[in-house]
């Protein structure tokens, strides 16, 4: 037997050998070409070029030109990069000396591409952008969208545990803020604080944080901003590429694997992801936070025809399932258990153990979308834009019950939608601008799936859209202007059943409105500013008019007001960036939101006596409110290898009929960071460290007669990460991640987390990434 | 050109069958617990007594009714015996014995309040299988006269060997609070 394993290896051997000799004097070829600039044409000076399979690689020069020799023929890998732009890999097959000519994103000015922890800045006219790609993911070792997006300067996690939590984007959450899949809204319970969104960010290859208004597009529900998942198109060649990745984490021993594939087919681009996490429970620096382990899985498929044709079209399918555990002893029955609750140290049914078991109360969702892409080109200038997309969310929610009734849902939803979007754009000579008029329409039919046992919280409900929208953009030298506007009928019809068990179907109808307006001026390569204002419409949802019941996880009878109003959101914004030399940069954003009725639960002064004692009844209603808001970021690259940036963000929010703060809004939190990069060291590709301190604020302008507990104390947290590229065999490589979370192990409670009443954050965590891309 | 114009015709034609209604199905509220009625019935000669609470729509906005039928007396003892029901199902629901079947995961509690703290002694007189006790059946003794409050307790999943829990103080046993009613005690 050793004989044979020694003979294929002996012939292995020879072969590889044979392969390595035989290429050799083959490779005489020279490939000659240029570099430029894709927006502009302009040649880009001093842009590496490498060729994957010899190893060797050269740097533009002045002209954009370049000359590489010693190619073998065949199929070549050649990846360009320059700084301030995301390196591209460019397919080439050589077959004798060729002039190539390779275009860069590079978005025009070193500005746009200010880099902070792998976050990319494009605003347009109209609205705050921020990207955050693969190299974020892999970073931050999160696929969580909630995770990910809270790198964003105004973003951050509203929480019901460890991995469960919402974006919040400048204090505004849930109803009012989208989220996107490949362009299509997501369609879920969005009302309950802890539903942590059904989207793995990993079915896509980017993140985009839109900050501020985004209603002319999106609709309502995107008062406060969007966050959208979207695959990149580009980058397929005729053979698989793809990434593996794999995440271990400390806390929780959680486990990662994401895998993603793409290539060149017959029929078109293909791209395939899937993967999935599992984690048990969670610790605090001092105990287990028993029952906060969670399982995910995700896959999609998308299916593109080929760049080149003249109508673009693909079609997306994504699944997401999870299963997420709440911790055991946050879940009382009573005011007095929550009181009892809010006293100990340690909270009720805290196990000594760890265990990757999840228990009642738990909660379970499953999410499918399917989405359609069509760009029909109807002329150079002109093309119709289809989008269309079927959803279908579930949801259950398990309490502890008695008599075994643990295992059925005490909350089981089943939620479909479809929705359709047909926009005609129209783009102006020589790239002067940009008219797009479209027409939407969405369906979300909402179901309570019978066999709970329980009275559902929610009515079973249809809700249909209907909008109408134009956008309108210039671009006048180093002005860009944008205006847009959007006018929206929204009917829902409401099953609510009686308290003498009859069904009543309640229709409401809303005419809504959403207009924007922005300027931006930029200074090549200086400066930037930028300004926006939006007037929004947003309808009351039908938790906002009809919830009913008891909220066990806060410990409150929540009840809707038919009777609101639609909530009417103003806001202005502003964004300035200066860049002085290459060392400096600044980069703030200001804005002020007045809102009319905007809507809010609201504890009422009577308690209401139940079987189980009194409880607090909160009840939706609305008032006249402000949030005014600002974030810096100064950046120092204080030389080649080091840089350093400073952070900060704050939020006032006043309740304008009480004069009091608004509950839960983010506090103060800044944020330092000290960065060093190497992209040229001997015993690896790339090296970089990054040490990140955050401090965080307690919020003091909050009412107190809202909560039941005052806001915790402010905190600081130490965090850090190291990452080597090892370069190896004929440019492949590997990406080694180790982060650190909580160096120091801190006990701390934040505020934005509904856990606080009950226990301690998450202590220190380690997190292992590796990636290998192919 | 043509095929995205059949797919649109489609899709707008498909607007008709969306506006579909609806028709959803009443739960059967089978672990509501309207009904909580404790019977002090005295060992010995005496009127039993009777404290109810009934609560006809559970979390919604119709206030509970609570009635007590009669005054305890001091020096007597009594045996009391608490029933859990379900009026909100046709036919009624005893709950009572879905906590006898899961006696491990329940304790009843009994809490006098201002005035009553150190009148009346108790003692639980039914166990679970592990030997802990369940409280469907107390033996409760007022000592001295006075007016004040008792709250019963139905606790799901408590800690039973946390520190006088067992005794019947309920500070230390966590778990979720099922049934919490507050009388209105007179001792003679």
């Amino acid at each position: 037997m050793p004989t044979i394993l020694f003979r294929i290896l002996f012939v292995w051997l020879t072969l590889i050998q044979y392969q390595g000799w035989g290429q050799q004097p083959q490779c005489l070829l020279e490939i000659k070409g240029r570099v430029i600039d894709v927006s502009d044409g302009q040649p880009l000076a001093y842009a590496t070029v490498y060729i994957q399979e010899s190893g060797t690689g050269t740097t533009t020069l002045e002209n954009g030109e370049f000359l590489i020799s010693h190619v073998c023929p065949g199929n070549v890998h050649a990846v360009v990069s320059h700084v301030g732009c995301p390196s591209q890999t460019f397919f080439i097959h050589v077959t004798k000396d060729t002039f190539f000519t390779w275009s860069l994103d590079h978005h025009a000015t070193v500005l746009d591409a200010i880099e902070i922890n792998a976050i990319h800045t494009k605003s347009r006219a109209g609205q705050s952008h921020f990207t955050l790609g693969q190299e974020a993911m892999l970073e931050t070792g999160s696929h969580s969208i909630s995770e990910l997006a809270s790198r964003v300067p105004g973003v951050r996690i509203l929480r019901t545990g460890p991995g469960l939590g919402k974006p919040v984007v400048n204090g505004f959450t849930g109803n009012r803020i989208s989220l996107l899949q490949d362009g299509i809204p997501l369609e879920s319970q969005q009302w309950g604080n802890d539903h942590a969104p059904e989207l793995d960010a990993a079915t896509g290859d980017k993140v985009t944080v839109s900050v501020g208004a985004e209603s002319v597009r999106y609709g309502a529900s995107s008062l406060g901003g969007a966050i959208s998942v979207e695959p990149i198109l580009s980058g397929f060649d005729p053979h698989w590429h793809g990434l593996v990745r794999t995440i271990i984490q400390s806390n929780g021993r959680k486990m990662g694997l994401q895998t993603m594939l793409k290539r060149k087919t017959g029929i078109g681009r293909l791209r395939l992801t899937g993967g999935g996490f599992l984690g048990g429970d969670q610790s605090t620096p001092e105990y287990f936070l028993t029952n906060t382990g969670q399982r995910s899985q995700s896959a999609s498929i998308l299916l593109a025809n080929s760049e080149k044709a003249r109508h673009q079209r693909h079609l997306f399918l994504s699944y997401y399932a999870s299963e997420q555990g709440l911790l055991a002893g946050a879940h009382p029955g009573s005011l007095t258990d929550l009181a009892d609750a809010l006293t100990r140290m340690i909270p009720f049914r805290t196990r000594d153990t760890f265990s990757f078991a999840i228990q009642a109360p738990k909660q379970t969702t499953k999410h499918f979308l399917l989405s359609v892409d069509q760009k029909f080109t109807l002329d150079e200038r002109r093309f119709i834009k289809l989008k269309a997309g079927w959803q279908v969310n579930l949801r259950k929610e398990f309490d502890i019950r008695r008599a075994g009734r643990d295992a059925r849902p005490a909350l089981d939803l089943f939620l479909w939608s479809q929705f359709y979007d047909v926009a005609l754009v129209n783009e102006l000579a020589k790239q002067t601008g940009q008219w797009q008029t479209g027409v939407q329409y969405k369906y979300t039919n909402n179901t309570n799936l019978p066999g709970t046992g329980i009275s559902p919280i929610i009515p079973d409900y249809i809700q249909q859209q209907l909008a109408l929208y134009a956008i309108r953009q210039w671009n006048a030298a180093s002005w860009q202007y944008e205006i847009g506007a959007r006018t929206e009928a929204r009917w829902i019809e409401s099953y609510l059943v009686q308290p003498n068990q009859t069904i009543t179907l309640i229709q409401n109808k809303f005419n809504l409105f959403a207009c924007n307006a922005g300027i931006k001026k930029e200074v090549s390569g200086t400066a930037l500013f930028r300004t926006d204002l939006s007037i929004t419409f947003r309808p009351p949802d039908v938790n906002e008019l009809f919830s009913q019941g008891l909220h066990q996880g806060v410990s409150g009878i929540e009840e809707g007001d038919p009777t609101l109003r639609t909530e009417k959101a103003f806001r202005l914004g502003h964004e300035w960036q200066v860049n002085a030399g290459k060392m400096h940069s600044l980069h703030a954003s200001v804005f002020y939101q007045y809102i009319d009725n905007f809507i809010y639960l609201k504890p009422d002064s009577v308690f209401r006596l139940t079987v189980r004692g009194a409880f607090p009844v909160y009840k939706y209603t609305s008032d006249d409110v402000s949030i005014s808001g600002a974030n810096v970021t100064y950046s120092l690259s204080a030389s080649k290898h080091w840089s350093f940036s400073q952070q900060a963000e704050y939020i006032y929010a006043t309740n304008l009929s009480t004069q009091e703060g608004l509950i839960r809004m983010p506090p103060f939190i800044a944020t330092s960071t000290i960065q060093y990069h190497n992209g040229n060291v001997s015993w690896c590709k790339e090296i970089k460290g990054v040490i990140e301190g955050r401090y965080t604020a307690r919020q003091t302008h909050v009412s107190l007669a809202e909560d039941f507990l005052a806001p915790p104390p402010g905190f600081w947290l130490l965090n850090g990460m190291v990452r080597i590229k090892w370069k190896y065999g004929s440019g492949k490589e590997l990406d080694v991640i180790f982060r650190i979370e909580n160096m120091f192990n801190i006990q701390y409670r934040d505020y934005l987390n509904r856990l606080r009443y009950f226990a301690d954050e998450t202590g220190i965590n380690w997190t292992m990434t590796v990636q290998y891309p192919f | 050109m043509i095929r995205f114009t059949l797919l649109l015709a489609a899709v707008l034609s498909g607007f008709g069958f969306f506006s579909c209604t609806k028709d959803p199905v009443i739960e059967n509220q089978e672990e509501l617990i309207t009904t909580v009625e404790a019977v002090f019935s005295p060992e010995g000669a005496g009127q039993n007594v009777t404290y109810s609470f009934f609560d006809e729509d559970g979390n919604g906005g119709k206030s509970p009714v609570i009635s007590a039928s009669g005054n305890l007396i001091s020096g007597l003892p009594y045996k009391v015996t608490v029933r859990f029901g379900n009026a909100a199902v046709v036919p009624f629901q005893d709950i009572t014995a879905e906590i006898q079947t899961e006696a491990e995961d329940h304790q009843v509690f009994y809490v006098f309040g201002a005035g009553l703290q150190e009148s009346v002694t108790q003692e639980y007189l039914d166990r679970d299988t592990n030997g802990l006790p369940l409280g469907l059946s107390v033996r409760m003794t007022p000592k001295n006269a006075g007016d004040g409050t008792l709250t019963i307790m139905l606790r799901h999943l408590p800690d039973k060997k946390a520190a006088g829990v067992s005794a019947g103080n309920p500070a230390n046993a966590g778990g979720e609070t099922d049934v919490e009613v507050v009388f209105p005690v007179r001792i003679q």
